[in-house]
């Protein structure tokens, strides 16, 4: 594309002002944007403060009685915990580089979705009660005075952000939207401000071990019943593993894999998988019944609640004594292992560096962490050849891939879901280049968003994405959606039924364990989800 | 066919001033973002509203309206229902092209007699609310048919793993 040159540019600057100022244009709370608050009982199993009923369209939200003085207190302490914190609030110039690249933004037009000017709702209030030119001179510094309009503003708009990231790719200065959110949801947690669709999936999970709150017994019929249907399908039953010490490896995915449709159906690749490489490589591959969730809601929720919900995966692999941890796919659960595991809940020094033992690669990058990626795995299966794959049977799909964002911009993997999907799918198209990889947009539904009470909020949010897909779709015939996480396979669909309805979503795994030739297996009818494989349709 | 060629002759400011018109019922930060992003991947709103507008313009000039027509309006119904508009608001710009085009061509309509072409474009615009308001009704039922039936089926399949329902052909 060629770049457009300095009077094209400058005659899309408007000179007008604004008729009114951000600061005076108060905060509208409107159903359909913002999730439903926290069951009390969910933020009280976990210890959160200030658990009640409260609701936003009401006027008075039931604050704390010194609600000023925890926020003053909670914001001065982790300015001075967090440096990244301290310097986000201190260096934006206001360039309006970020302004134009939240989904939510371009789907909604909310000016206040602009990164630039949710960080201000914060930035305004630090200035004011923590900078001296902010306290001399008031709004001419760009600082004004906490109110309790300020916390309802506050928290409509953090539970606005996915923590997507992508306003920071195109910061000069690289500040991190995702982490000014992150902050300020735990200053709303300090006033007993959150929303149900966080809390309750936290506590479930602090308490059974997954966000549904399924018993270890559900979970492990509910992998035993797609063992059946790979049985149905293929005539070879796996036999998974759980809680088996002494494993290889220990498993760890979302729970929606387990329970959500398509996800299941990824679940029944993964299952496929570790069969096969049990069969022909000998490798024992766990799953594990405590840590039964890779996803992680208390990243939404405050460090200290990731941290406790983080820490079963290390107990739980040095409980089995594997060598190290294989994740699946999942989003966050992988901004958090990539990014926080290692300092939080580490040193893993009870594991080893992760090495496939099938053809003796180093995961360099998870030296430290111990856990690789699925998709960094079987790539790496494939690549050594080491899998016997059947691609015609994904030749009724047409595919492209969503890089999800946190394992695109939070670790920078690319190239392997779309080496894995290339190998297993004989027709791939990528979406445009300012969609995709590091630039890639959101589904969403990131960052407990994905509740149905802001389902046009999401559809919103998702359009530049759908907007994308169905340009390959027109272009191409693409016809599937191919995504590595959770939130996305449970969120896409119906943004895809909303945008392009012509258009299917699925895990990687999914079409890994269409394509995979399991030992012994009888001629298969159909794919993964009954549907007859091309060439088998009556 | 004076006014039609009128239109014609008037079509990009009278696409530019339907376009502003739509606009304004944005705050103004946003709707220079939407008027000045040329990218359809990332401005995806703005710049369906600008094509789209078009395309339905050019269908309007046309004698009889192609079968494309409800796809172009569904374009902008489709974004307009999910962005809060109360659903006169949502659908605001079918009814401005009226008043975008009176502006454009009042002094020739009056000064050439063409009140008779006028009142045929206007009953073509009246058709083309009621499809807009089609679309409306569409989209909005489709969320709530969506979200109705994930609850359907998340009651459902919670009740065939609790092993308390079952088919006709499994008794």
């Amino acid at each position: 594309m060629a770049l457009p040159n300095a009077r094209k540019l400058f005659s899309q600057i408007s000179h007008r002002m604004p008729k009114r100022e951000w600061m005076d244009i108060p905060v509208e709370i409107k159903p359909g944007r913002y999730c439903y608050p926290a069951n009390p009982k969910s933020l009280e199993t976990v210890g959160m403060p200030h658990a009640r009923q409260w609701s936003p369209l009401d006027e008075d939200w039931k604050l704390p009685e010194n609600w000023m003085e925890i926020v003053r207190q909670g914001m001065k302490e982790r300015l001075e915990k967090f440096r990244s914190f301290k310097v986000f609030m201190d260096i934006c110039v206001r360039c309006g580089a970020c302004a134009d690249k939240c989904h939510y933004f371009i789907g909604t037009g909310d000016p206040k979705n602009m990164p630039v000017l949710r960080a201000e709702l914060f930035r305004s209030i630090y200035r004011g009660e923590f900078t001296k030119a902010g306290k001399i001179l008031g709004r001419f510094a760009g600082a004004r005075k906490l109110t309790e309009e300020v916390i309802k503003e506050w928290w409509y708009y953090l539970y606005q952000c996915s923590e997507c990231r992508r306003c920071s790719l195109f910061c000069p200065y690289g500040i991190d939207q995702a982490e000014i959110t992150i902050i300020g949801r735990e200053l709303t947690n300090l006033l007993g401000l959150n929303t149900d669709w966080i809390a309750t999936p936290a506590a479930n999970c602090y308490r059974t071990g997954n966000h549904l709150g399924i018993q270890p017994h559900a979970f492990k019929e509910m992998l035993e019943f797609f063992c059946d249907d790979i049985e149905e399908i293929t005539g070879i039953r796996p036999e998974p593993s759980f809680n088996k010490k002494g494993a290889d490896i220990l498993f760890i995915t979302p729970s929606g894999d387990v329970f959500a449709d398509p996800g299941t159906y990824t679940c029944m690749g993964y299952l496929m998988l570790f069969h096969y490489l049990k069969e022909e490589y000998g490798l024992e591959v766990t799953w594990s019944t405590y840590a039964s969730e890779g996803g992680n809601f208390g990243f939404f929720t405050s460090h200290e609640m990731m941290k406790r919900l983080n820490a079963k995966m290390y107990m739980e692999a040095k409980r089995l004594g594997v060598k190290w941890i294989l994740g699946g796919e999942c989003g966050h659960m992988w901004r958090v292992i990539h990014q926080y595991m290692d300092t939080m809940n580490g040193p893993a020094d009870f594991l080893e560096e992760p090495v496939n033992p099938i053809t003796g690669t180093k995961f360099e990058n998870a030296k430290s962490t111990k856990m690789v990626h699925i998709t960094e795995f079987t790539a790496d299966l494939i690549k050594h050849g080491k899998l016997k794959l059947d691609k015609s049977r994904n030749d009724n799909l047409i595919v492209t891939f969503h890089d999800s964002c946190n394992p695109a911009r939070g670790m920078g993997l690319f190239e392997e879901p779309r080496y894995v999907i290339k190998s297993v799918c004989n027709n791939f198209y990528d979406m445009p280049e300012n969609t995709i990889r590091e630039q890639t947009f959101c589904c969403g539904s990131g960052a407990g968003l994905n509740a149905g009470e802001i389902e046009e909020l999401r559809f919103l949010g998702g359009l530049p994405r759908a907007n994308a897909v169905k340009h390959v779709h027109e272009k191409y015939g693409v016809n599937m959606l191919a995504c590595i996480c959770a939130i996305d396979r449970a969120a896409l669909p119906p943004l895809m039924n909303y945008w392009v309805p012509e258009v299917d979503v699925t895990g990687v795994h999914e079409l890994v364990g269409n394509a995979l030739i399991l030992p012994g297996e009888q001629e298969r009818e159909t794919n993964l989800r009954g549907e007859p494989l091309p060439g088998k349709e009556e | 066919m004076k006014f039609y060629s009128l239109l014609k002759e008037k079509k990009k400011s009278i696409l530019n001033e339907w376009f502003d018109d739509l606009l304004s019922s944005y705050p103004e930060e946003s709707a220079q973002f939407f008027r000045s992003n040329p990218n359809q991947f990332t401005n995806p709103v703005g710049n369906t509203f600008r094509l789209n507008l078009e395309k339905i313009f050019d269908e309007l000039l046309c004698e009889k309206c192609s079968e494309k027509l409800p796809e172009y309006v569904d374009g902008i119904v489709r974004i307009r229902s999910l962005q809060s508009f109360a659903p006169s608001m949502a659908l605001i710009f079918v009814f401005s092209l009226k008043k975008v085009v009176w502006q454009n061509l009042r002094s020739e309509i009056k000064k050439y007699n063409l009140y008779e072409e006028y009142y045929t474009f206007v009953n073509k615009l009246d058709e083309l609310i009621g499809l807009a308001f089609d679309l409306y009704m569409q989209c909005r039922e489709q969320i709530w048919s969506q979200k109705a039936n994930y609850m359907n089926s998340r009651v459902h399949k919670l009740l065939e793993r609790a092993g308390l329902i079952k088919e006709v052909g499994e008794l």
